[in-house]
């Protein structure tokens, strides 16, 4: 508080004056520039006159939402607020020129409202303005206030709207029936012209003092539930569209825009009659957005007549046809749904029919496969089923041996999903399809455990596939469990399935101690000349490479190939993926200290590098069909190499062919693909050649890469996204495009952020 | 006159799909500071609207999928982060049409500090634009005296000429607009405990 009034101060008025800068006297102004009490007087005035300019400061630049009391609307004189919703406010007007009453819609958003908004309104306030029926509203105009507001103004109807007009009662059945044959009868007129109204709800239609029907925002829902994005969808659940859930047919819920048509219309009249003569709705709405669109796409509504004894069949039966959540099997338009309706009341019979048992059955079993995506479950349920009990209940040794080695044919089948060679995709519900196939081996497999633990593995392998390598470790490790009294083979083909594991999620001498056991087992099992004791050799090597021991590696590569050869002579894919492993540790040493301090000793190991890809190149394309993926990847590298050789034109040659053969198997998203453009497009900068076509191919990557990083949330597309970025501020910056450069860099900084983000969170998220 | 929504029971509620009333709520008190958020980053205003939009849909939906954790930050900071990826979308895209934009406004977008400083203001601004319209239209705040007030600060006049226009003292001009500061004041701070996402 500031001190008293002092004897000798001035009043308030002079403090006043002098904070707003008008005039005080001589003598007045020194009291206040000494006195300590007016001093603290004046910021008190200060502080005051401070937060009411800023406050009239925020209202004046308030971005858009206009108070309604402060709408004007040129031509109109604006008489009160009749209605305010989720999509606007409604005014009684009159207009001046004609001195009718009308009502003014108003978009709550105002200038809020975004680009796509302001154009889908115009629209179809054009579409609706030609609408002309005594069931329908008449929209008069439209257009916009000079704050930007956008307005449209209609026909004004005393009366109340439909949930009033019921809630009334005092209506028979008969009289509802036929007042919502007369509903129909306007939707049908819309529908006729094209019009969907899209969010019919007992709001929307107003009931006049002779008790007709008149149906209001005619296609204006449009503008608010059309879905052109995921989203938007969204936004428009947040904004608009939630308040009419209740009406809204499942194709509207699950947000698919091609599949909304009138039968969408006829839904939404399937659950205002059903309210209208049951006195309740049909669906529960249930807690959230998911139980509610389970709902609606489960449940067969109850029968109406069980809420109000006076209905007969034949309306439960019109309105659950009107309900169908399958369009196909709702009434195809608002006339079929009115003529049923005016059949009953005439007392004929009416056309539609209950659905039949095999119908729902059918749908049901669709419905489950949709969920499961790519892989259709109940069948890998069943066959898993029947492989099992065939083994369970097969007596014979030789008919067990059978079952077994199917058995050992379906995991391999199932083994090779992998989206990086174009088999299966991110997009499959593997999550769903795994957790499914797991619980049937814990529940029906408890007592055999050496199928238990065949199925687990090839789970874990799946897993690994996509790279869920905690979920995958997990499974493994619940296989080797169960294989405590199994052979050396099985074991070993654990412990180098867990190095696999451990490879991926790069704890390098994990996976090495894991493959050195997996190695003394299967040698154990199989002596030296088997195929998994190659496999295994040659993944040692790679793991002892990437630790940087590479004697160590040539040697393990060395040991595969002989037994490779010895098994399968000089041409065999295998060989050709252990050549590769040789050029990598030649790429390897190339940028060792030693080769970097002589160019020299750097050239020579690539050269080296060179030769083995090529010769593995050869012996690829000589074993699989030209546009294998394989043939893909080995380009690419040597194209890499052939860079890092400065040979940058002959690189780009094997990068072009690398971008053909692999997009054209897996994709433009594929890693790969990515990958191969972004060391092309390297290669064109370092040849400074074609770099605008270049810039433009590393910016589409980069957009793609933070795509896919947002749809999967995961690190390493971000970290793809953020060289991609770098490379194009390169770029940039040789098309003499500063400021462009200077834009990727701040993409790349914030990309790399975002990777550096998500990298923290998934090593600090427990296994799951 | 609208109920009282704290952002914690608005966050609550948020999780109902059928609360419509609720979301509009919601919207209506975080649309505007998005908005103007984006506004004071150099976004054009229909941009502006977009971005908006985009971030109350990706914020619905990232609630929804249970991914916003309160213990990990404000709501505030939430929404501080969507914003500014779409507009650094949007720079990319304009970067793309080679359309003209501000430097500043892009090297911002990486100063975190900066951006909650611009959140924070845009925060004030709506506080005290929902407090005027209470002071205007809900209080019980005297429109004589709120007439006095707006004479004197909204139009500028002389604290004289306010006096002789509407018959009272200087000494009741000052008064009035005292009080309405006071008035003022007390909505501000209901207004804020009610975004209560510090926590």
């Amino acid at each position: 508080m500031p001190p008293e009034h002092e004897i000798g101060c001035p009043d308030r008025s002079v403090l006043e004056r002098h904070v707003r800068g008008e005039p005080v006297s001589e003598s007045e102004r020194a009291h206040l520039e000494s006195c300590a009490g007016c001093s603290a007087r004046i910021s008190e005035i200060q502080a005051e006159n401070d937060l009411l300019n800023t406050a009239l400061f925020a209202e004046s630049t308030a971005p858009g939402i206009g108070g309604a009391e402060e709408q004007v609307v040129d031509g109109y004189e604006l008489m009160g607020e009749l209605h305010r919703g989720g999509q606007g406010v409604v005014y009684k007007a009159r207009q001046i020129a004609t001195n009718r009453q009308v009502a003014i819609k108003m978009m709550l958003q105002g200038r809020l409202a975004t680009s796509q908004q302001r154009m889908r309104f115009t629209r179809e306030v054009e579409l609706v303005a030609g609408l002309r029926h005594p069931g329908i509203v008449t929209l008069y105009e439209s257009g916009a206030t000079s704050d930007g507001n956008f307005y449209f103004a209609m026909e004004f109807v005393e009366g109340m709207t439909l949930a009033e007009w019921a809630a009334a009662g005092g209506h028979s059945v008969r009289e509802r029936v036929a007042f919502f044959a007369e509903v129909c009868s306007a939707i049908r007129y819309a529908h006729g012209r094209g019009v969907i109204h899209r969010d019919l709800k007992p709001g929307n239609i107003l009931v006049d003092q002779e008790g007709l029907p008149h149906v209001l925002d005619f296609g204006i829902a449009r503008m608010s539930a059309e879905h052109t994005s995921p989203d938007e969808t969204m936004a428009t659940l947040a904004g608009e569209f939630l308040g009419t859930f209740a009406y809204a047919a499942p194709e509207q819920l699950e947000g698919d825009p091609d599949r909304i048509d009138i039968r969408t219309d006829v839904f939404a009249l399937g659950v205002l009659l059903y309210e209208l003569l049951a006195g309740t709705r049909p669906f529960d709405t249930g807690s959230s957005l998911a139980e509610l669109i389970t709902n609606r796409l489960d449940q067969v509504p109850t029968p109406p007549s069980s809420f109000n004894p006076q209905l007969d069949r034949d309306l439960d039966v019109i309105c659950l046809k009107a309900l169908a959540p399958d369009s196909d099997r709702r009434y195809a338009s608002a006339v079929e749904l009115e003529e049923d309706l005016r059949r009953h009341l005439a007392g004929q019979p009416i056309i539609a029919r209950a659905d039949s048992t095999s119908y729902v059955l059918g749908r049901i079993i669709r419905r489950n496969k949709a969920v499961v995506g790519g892989v259709c479950l109940v069948l890998l349920i069943s066959v898993f089923s029947a492989i099992s009990f065939a083994i369970l209940f097969a007596n014979a040794e030789t008919q067990r041996q059978a079952a077994e080695r199917t058995l050992r044919g379906f995991q391999e089948a199932i083994g090779i999903i992998n989206p990086e060679s174009g088999q299966g995709s991110h997009d499959m519900s593997v999550e769903e399809y795994i957790r499914s196939v797991e619980d049937h081996v814990q529940v029906k497999l408890a007592s055999e455990p050496r199928i238990a633990s065949a199925l687990l593995t090839t789970l874990g392998l799946i897993e690994l596939a996509f790279r869920n390598n905690e979920r995958s470790e997990e499974l493994l490790e619940r296989a080797l469990a169960l294989r405590a009294d199994a052979g050396e083979a099985e074991l070993g083909e654990s412990y180098h399935n867990l190095g696999r594991v451990h490879a991926a999620k790069r704890d390098f001498p994990a996976a090495l101690a894991s493959y050195e056991t997996g190695l003394g087992l299967r040698t154990l099992a199989h002596g030296e000349l088997h195929t998994d004791v190659a496999m295994t050799y040659q993944h040692l090597g790679s793991i002892r490479r990437r630790m940087g021991d590479f004697a160590g590696a040539s040697r393990d590569f060395a040991t595969a190939e002989s037994i490779w050869l010895e098994l399968h002579g000089p041409n065999s894919e295998q060989l050709a993926g252990l050549i590769n492993n040789r050029a990598w540790i030649q790429i390897d040493l190339s940028s060792s200290r030693e080769a970097l301090s002589d160019e020299a000793i750097r050239q020579a190991y690539l050269e080296e590098a060179l030769e083995h890809l090529q010769h593995s190149s050869n012996l690829i394309r000589s074993l699989v069909a030209a546009n294998d993926y394989r043939v893909g990847l080995s380009e690419r590298s040597i194209g890499k190499v052939l860079a890092g050789l400065g040979r940058q034109e002959q690189a780009v040659e094997r990068f072009d062919e690398a971008i053909r053969v692999l997009a054209s198997r897996l994709g433009e998203e594929a890693e790969s693909v990515q990958d191969a453009r972004l060391l092309r497009a390297r290669s064109l900068l370092e040849l400074n050649r074609e770099l605008d076509a270049a810039a433009g191919d590393v910016s589409r990557i980069a957009l793609l890469c933070e795509a896919q990083g947002r749809r999967y949330e995961a690190e390493s597309p971000w970290k793809r996204a953020a060289s991609a970025w770098s490379l194009l501020a390169d770029l940039e910056q040789a098309r003499g495009e500063p400021e462009a450069a200077r834009l990727a860099e701040a993409a790349g900084v914030a990309a790399r952020a975002e990777a550096e983000r998500l990298g923290a969170a998934e090593s600090s998220s427990p296994p799951s | 006159m609208e109920i009282t929504r704290t952002t914690t029971a608005m966050l609550e509620g948020l999780h109902d799909p059928q609360n419509a009333q609720l979301w509009e709520a919601f919207d209506r008190r975080y649309r505007p500071i998005l908005v103007g958020f984006a506004r004071n980053l150099g976004v054009g205003e229909v941009d502006a609207a977009d971005i908006a939009q985009e971030t109350l849909s990706r914020f619905v939906q990232e609630y929804r999928e249970g991914k916003y954790d309160r213990s990990r930050g404000r709501l505030g900071a939430w929404l501080v982060g969507i914003a500014r990826y779409r507009i650094l979308d949007l720079r990319r895209k304009q970067a793309g049409r080679r359309q003209i934009v501000d430097d500043e406004a892009v090297a911002a977008l990486d100063d975190e500090r900066h951006l909650t400083q611009v959140w924070e203001n845009e925060r004030k601004q709506a506080v005290l634009r929902e407090a005027m319209q209470e002071l205007r239209t809900a209080s019980r705040t005297d429109p004589r005296t709120i007439e006095i007030f707006e004479l004197l600060m909204v139009h500028g006049l002389t604290t004289q000429a306010v006096a002789e226009q509407m018959d009272v003292t200087d000494h009741d001009v000052y008064l009035a607009k005292s009080r309405v500061a006071q008035r003022l004041r007390t909505i501000v701070e209901r207004i804020e405990a009610e975004y209560d996402d510090a926590t």
